[in-house]
């Protein structure tokens, strides 16, 4: 992380202001090829071959909305459910009484090969 | 555990894939399964002399040089004199590998992992265990695939390297730039893993998105660099930048809504900002427009000022370069805070009905949390 930092020193100080000026010209490009549809190379792409793709990995990301977006859920990896249930038992609201915490285990997922 | 203990564990998570990379970059003859042994040796060894002896004052030279000799007793075991030869010329200073020699290593164990004589799922399992030392449970549930699957993987593309022995070159421009694609997906799913740790694994959650960080901006010094290698430094920088906030005094998440955003790091989202707009080309891959969804949650003053508009154009855009289920689910939240809360909720039921997709965990927990919003009294 050190060598990220090292990039921060070269940009200078900035204001918040000054950092966000070019906010409303950011991502302009962005939004022009999607507005000219003109973004996805070679041949558009067939119905069918839908989640199937030569070069793509379906896989799992950093992506903010349904991990951080909506409150209410929590989803632990524990060994066994009395695991489980002793993490929620530990929660701070759990001790305190604020809250009570239902632990459930999610169905295990098979059937899946997109290799 | 105590200090030392912590200590080993720490650097185990952090230094086995670059030890395995650096012994196969010395002893060419070694096959990968004898170079994560001698790894594992090496530790073991650690484990027992550190808390008698103390911890030595270059604890990674002194697992390299463990390394090594185990290697070269098992060589000699062998008879494989060429590479002792090798071993003998080189000298005594050459040998001090420094922090950014292991990192150089696994950068280098990276992309010869990315092999496209194995198919690009492989390559992405090979290095995210030898590069990541990721547990296969895990790799499992980035995919959303089963255990077994992804050992059949690793199982048959070690079976390939063996008859064909994987080659790593000394010089990591000797790879071609075909390669990158895979190498930056390994790269963005090293990082997702450290991002979704909580709790307790916070810090070692950390630990991986710094590494994956790191990675990228050895190859972004490189003239290997393209777009997609900014834009995933963006996308990674402005996650990076809310690490924290994300998580109360106890470790336990903290939803986008009520983090306290003056806890988001406004320097790294400014760098991550300025490579995103560097990153501009005549197209764009997903990571672009990963990142200008993470950005325009960056630029939020508060939670109701977030444009969901623009995210949900993103993510139309991101869904026809590359459809998933993954984006779909992320896509169909975003659209409930853009009032569209039908549109929402015939795509999670499409997903719901797909045999091949309807127990993803992140699928189950987002229709459950759906119900709860529009019928609070539904319960869960």
């Amino acid at each position: 992380m050190l060598i990220i930092r090292e990039d921060l020193g070269k940009m200078g100080k900035m204001t918040d202001e000054e950092r966000f000026s070019n906010i409303p010209m950011m991502l302009k490009w962005v939004d022009s090829l999607i507005e000219s549809g003109n973004y996805i190379k070679g041949e558009p792409l067939l119905i069918k071959g839908r989640y199937v793709s030569k070069d793509q990995i379906l896989s799992d990301g950093p992506f903010i909305e349904a991990r951080e977006g909506i409150s209410g859920y929590e989803i632990i990896q524990a060994e066994n459910i009395e695991q489980a249930a002793a993490i929620a038992q530990a929660c701070p609201l759990v001790q305190k009484g604020l809250a009570v915490r239902e632990v459930r285990p999610i169905a295990t997922i098979y059937g899946v090969s997109n290799e | 555990m105590n200090e030392t203990g912590k200590r080993i564990e720490v650097l185990y998570k952090d230094k086995f894939g670059q030890l395995i990379s650096l012994i196969l970059q010395r002893f060419r003859s070694l096959s990968i399964e004898s170079a994560e042994d001698i790894v594992q040796e090496t530790f073991a060894e650690a484990a027992m002399r550190w808390p008698e002896q103390g911890i030595p004052e270059n604890p990674s030279g002194w697992l390299y040089q463990t390394c090594k000799n185990k290697s070269i007793n098992l060589l000699k075991k062998n008879y494989k004199t060429e590479d002792l030869l090798f071993a003998k010329t080189v000298s005594v200073a050459a040998e001090e590998i420094s922090e950014h020699g292991f990192k150089d290593a696994q950068l280098l164990m990276l992309m010869a992992c990315c092999n496209p004589d194995i198919t690009p799922k492989a390559q992405v399992v090979l290095a995210l265990k030898y590069v990541s030392n990721l547990k296969v449970e895990n790799i499992a549930l980035q995919f959303g695939v089963e255990l077994e699957a992804i050992e059949k993987m690793l199982y048959r593309a070690r079976q390939k390297i063996k008859s064909e022995a994987l080659i790593l070159s000394a010089n990591r421009y000797d790879y071609s730039r075909s390669r990158l694609s895979i190498v930056h997906k390994v790269i963005y799913l090293i990082f997702n893993e450290g991002y979704k740790q909580s709790g307790e694994k916070i810090s070692q959650g950390k630990m991986m998105c710094e590494d994956a960080l790191t990675l990228n901006k050895f190859l972004f010094d490189s003239p290997l660099c393209n777009s997609e290698t900014k834009a995933l430094q963006a996308l990674m920088l402005f996650n990076i930048a809310r690490f924290e906030a994300r998580f109360d005094a106890h470790g336990n998440a903290i939803e986008l809504e009520y983090q306290d955003r003056s806890f988001w790091d406004g320097s790294l989202i400014q760098l991550a900002h300025q490579l995103l707009t560097e990153s501009e080309d005549s197209t764009f891959s997903p990571y672009h427009l990963e990142a200008a969804i993470a950005f325009v949650h960056c630029k939020a003053q508060s939670f109701e000022d977030t444009d969901w508009a623009a995210i949900c154009r993103y993510y139309e855009a991101l869904l026809k370069i590359y459809p998933s289920p993954f984006v779909e689910i992320n896509y169909a939240v975003a659209l409930q805070y853009n009032h569209q809360d039908e549109k929402a909720f015939r795509i999670l039921m499409d997903l719901h009905r797909n045999p091949y997709f309807n127990k993803l965990p992140i699928l189950e927990m987002t229709i459950r949390k759906y119900l709860k919003r529009v019928n609070p009294e539904n319960g869960a």
